[in-house]
């Protein structure tokens, strides 16, 4: 039986990897006594898939694993057992039965962010427009890849991985913007090349936070 | 000052954030409880080091279950960290609370090996906090520090307050009680803490002591400064390992660590009385936990921390009494969960065939032997009670089960050590290699390859070997070369350790108050992460030596008559010095001494230390 899982992972466990992140899954379902379903062959490991990594130091609120159990399992326990033994900056929001043959990664469709802009903006007026402008023309994005001392540059236009931002007013001078970017057979754009693309937009953003929210699957 | 906010930026700047992070599994936060004592546990190497240390461990678990303490860890920024510390002007902080290391009431270094000192001065350096033990008041913690190179502490007197010498468990808690009770009754001040803390059996103030030296640097007398206090130091030991504390869970790292598993301790001690070893020599008499402790305390570790591998530790896991059936159980109990069994420090030829057939079906994974010399008669020397049959023999038998990737490890520069017996240590290599191609056909299996590494001897306080003269830099460099143009097998690997580092490290293993000052001045010329090959500067503490014209072979080169005082003598290890000048003795006949098991050979730790037989059979 395939199930998929929730999890948030928050403070002082934002800055633990994705190899970390799958370490401490394993460990905690061998806590939990729950039955995993181990590959075969000479080091046999857990059945673990993933929607989407994330980078170190990005806090969570809605990730996905998909992982296989054995029939036998209860599902609706799985989650407070988890808990149970799980530290405290981690926590898993929801247990749900996977009946898909595609995988999360190949369903993901929508990566939910918010960043959340520390610094006082002078005129929050402004920020619809420059939105606005982000959507109106190319945003070219370049990625430089370091592969064994060769560099590789990838130009993209970053509009195409974002489908809307919206903006949270905080108070009179503060805003969060909430992004939805959009996962493809392409890649997606990273959010901290799109803070890069809204500062050249003349956005006043110097000091922000960013959080991933949650993903978003098709059915 | 340190605060979040603070932190949390180098955080996003350092490779590695998590080794500074903490709020791993069962670590302790108590920041909102009521604690009368903060200790601190400070390792001086990276997180992924000090985590695999099982001391670490024990005392992390033992103190933080006591209600009215709160221990925590700091390990030994990396560069990066520290330079980020430096320009922000952030002290080094502990990983559960994020304070800085100033704030806490006692800091304990542990001292695994020599190569870590300058780490030390590093560290309290980056706290803001005096690295001399005269510069700091009440108003700093108190530094103390323990483990097996407290065997020899004069090298780090002025940086320390006070050593632990001896095992930690028991002896750490009576200190912080001590503490306690004198801050309680407002009643602290650092002087009456040292003097109440000397009279305390393993515990050694280096304030409390003069050492006179003559002309030419050899120590005169030592002389005790204050009334009351006591000569010799008699090192701590715990009598009943069954009933000693073991923790029942223990943290787990989110980030690789080099040992990340359940460890369980089966023994301490070691009877095999090899002459070169201090381990061997210092952590006598050979205690056992029986074989149901170990079961329940693994068991619950598992439980606990849901690793997916156990390791048995000790210095000989093959001599502990019952070995197979415990592996045996172990494998049966956790092999249909995937939970590996590991079992270093294990002689193969301990085992039996039953139990290696059992292990081959698990996991092959290389075989490692430690012959240490290369001739039956450097191992006769060294009383390394193993020969060249043994070993041969007992790999014929795993090759032919389907094993073909061996480890071996040597040493060089023993104790009248010639040439031939550097070449032995090839011989025997291609002995091997022979044996293994030597079978018929259809019997070879798999990708043979055979790993030798090669280490430079240093003679230590407390072994029978503490008198001689250690081999200079050219000298081991003359036989790291003859075996590199020996060994020419594109099956063999030879790797060797450099022999600058092992020079340093004999003038710390057996050096004297004066080389205190020559730590100072290397780590202020940039010297730390000595251990590291990319980190070490050699040129740095030459010139250290040499300003401070201190002579480093005097440490090194220089053989010692069994007479000289000798920095350490004045520590009762309990193995007396009488047994180790016989066993120089021996060694020079080339004559072995059994292992303790069979013979009681009197070195004095069952009279001294613990009453009675150390060892069940021998009544």
């Amino acid at each position: 039986m395939k199930v998929i899982i929730k999890y948030k992972k928050v403070n002082r466990l934002k800055y633990i990897s994705h190899l970390d992140t799958i370490r401490l899954l394993q460990r905690a379902l061998r806590r939990a006594e729950i039955k995993v379903i181990y590959s075969e062959g000479y080091n046999p490991h857990p059945k673990f898939s993933f929607a989407m990594p994330l980078s170190l130091g990005i806090e969570t609120y809605g990730d996905y694993i998909e992982i296989e159990v054995d029939d036998s399992e209860e599902y609706q326990s799985i989650k407070d057992r988890l808990n149970q033994v799980l530290p405290k900056d981690f926590e898993v929001v929801i247990v749900e039965k996977s009946n898909y043959d595609k995988t999360l990664s190949a369903r993901l469709k929508n990566v939910i962010y918010t960043i959340d802009i520390k610094n006082e903006i002078d005129d929050t007026s402004k920020v619809a427009n420059i939105i606005e402008n982000f959507f109106k023309e190319e945003q070219i994005v370049e990625r430089i890849k370091k592969k064994k001392r060769k560099k590789k540059v990838k130009k993209f236009d970053s509009r195409k991985f974002i489908e809307k931002i919206e903006i949270i007013k905080k108070d009179n001078n503060r805003i969060k913007l909430k992004i939805y970017g959009i996962f493809s057979n392409e890649g997606t754009v990273k959010m901290e090349e799109l803070v890069e693309v809204l500062k050249k937009l003349t956005l006043d953003i110097k000091n922000y936070k960013i959080i991933r929210e949650d993903m978003i699957f098709e059915e | 000052m340190n605060n979040t906010e603070s932190i949390e930026k180098i955080l996003k700047k350092v490779e590695k954030p998590a080794r500074y992070t903490g709020g791993e599994l069962n670590s302790y936060n108590k920041n909102n409880e009521k604690i009368e004592h903060r200790f601190l546990f400070a390792f001086p190497d990276v997180y992924e080091i000090g985590m695999s240390h099982l001391g670490m461990h024990i005392l992390y678990n033992m103190l933080n279950e006591e209600k009215n303490i709160w221990c925590e860890r700091v390990f030994a920024p990396w560069t990066d960290m520290e330079e980020e510390l430096r320009s922000n002007n952030i002290d080094l902080f502990s990983i559960e609370s994020w304070n800085s290391i100033k704030e806490f009431d006692m800091i304990g270094f542990t001292l695994q090996y020599e190569m870590s000192f300058t780490n030390i001065l590093n560290m309290l350096d980056l706290g803001d906090v005096p690295i001399k033990s005269k510069d700091r008041d009440e108003k700093y913690p108190l530094v103390i520090a323990g483990g097996p190179c407290s065997f020899n502490p004069e090298p780090l007197h002025e940086f320390i307050d006070l050593f632990v010498i001896g095992e930690g468990e028991e002896v750490t808690l009576e200190l912080i009680n001590l503490m306690i009770n004198l801050k309680k009754e407002k009643n602290y001040t650092k002087e009456k803490f040292l003097l109440e803390a000397s009279k305390i059996e393993g515990i050694y103030v280096p304030e409390f002591y003069d050492v006179e030296y003559d002309g030419e640097g050899f120590i005169k007398n030592r002389k005790i400064l204050k009334d009351g206090i006591k000569t010799t130091v008699k090192k701590r030991v715990i009598k009943d390992l069954n009933n000693s504390y073991y923790p029942e869970k223990t943290l787990v790292p989110y980030i690789e660590t080099v040992h990340d598993r359940v460890i369980v301790e089966i023994f301490r001690g070691c009877t095999r009385g090899c002459r070169f070893c201090q381990a061997g020599m210092i952590y006598r008499p050979v205690r056992e936990k029986s074989k149901e402790t170990i079961l329940e305390q693994i068991e619950k570790l598992i439980k606990n921390t849901g690793h997916e591998e156990i390791s048995l530790s000790s210095l000989s896991s093959g001599d502990y009494s019952e070995i197979d059936s415990l592996i045996m159980e172990l494998l049966d109990r956790y092999e249909k969960e995937n939970i590996n069994v590991s079992l270093p420090s294990l002689r193969m030829d301990s085992l039996s065939d039953e139990l290696i057939n059992r292990i081959q079906n698990v996991r092959k994974s290389s075989i490692t032997f430690a012959p240490e010399a290369g001739t039956q008669r450097m191992r006769d020397i060294i009383n390394k009670n193993i020969n060249e049959e043994e070993i041969t023999g007992k790999l014929k038998e795993l090759f032919d089960l389907g094993w073909s990737s061996v480890k071996l490890y040597f040493m060089i520069g023993l104790p009248e050590e010639k040439m031939e017996d550097v070449m032995g240590i090839k011989d025997l290599a291609y002995k091997i290699k022979d044996i293994f191609f030597g079978r018929p056909k259809e019997k070879i299996k798999g990708n043979f390859k055979l790993t030798t590494s090669v280490s430079c001897f240093v003679p230590k306080a407390f072994t029978p070997f503490q008198w001689e003269s250690q081999n200079t830099i050219e000298e081991f460099y003359d036989k790291i070369n003859l075996l590199k143009n020996n060994i020419r097998d594109k099956k063999i690997t030879y790797n060797y350790h450099e022999p600058e580092r092992s020079y340093l490290e004999g003038v710390f293993a057996r050096g004297d108050r004066k080389v205190s000052k020559v730590l100072e001045k290397a780590w202020t010329l940039g010297c730390k992460f000595d251990g590291w090959d990319d980190k070490f500067k050699f040129d740095y503490w030459m010139q250290a030596f040499s300003e401070l014209e201190v002579d480093p072979d005097f440490y090194t080169n220089r053989e010692r008559n069994v007479k000289e005082l000798l920095p350490w003598d004045f520590i009762d290890s309990g193995v007396k010095k009488e047994f180790l000048i016989k066993e120089r003795e021996n060694s020079t006949k080339q004559k072995t001494t059994a292992d303790c098991r069979t013979t009681c050979y009197k070195c004095g730790v069952n009279s001294g230390i613990m009453e009675g037989p150390c060892y069940e059979s021998n009544n």
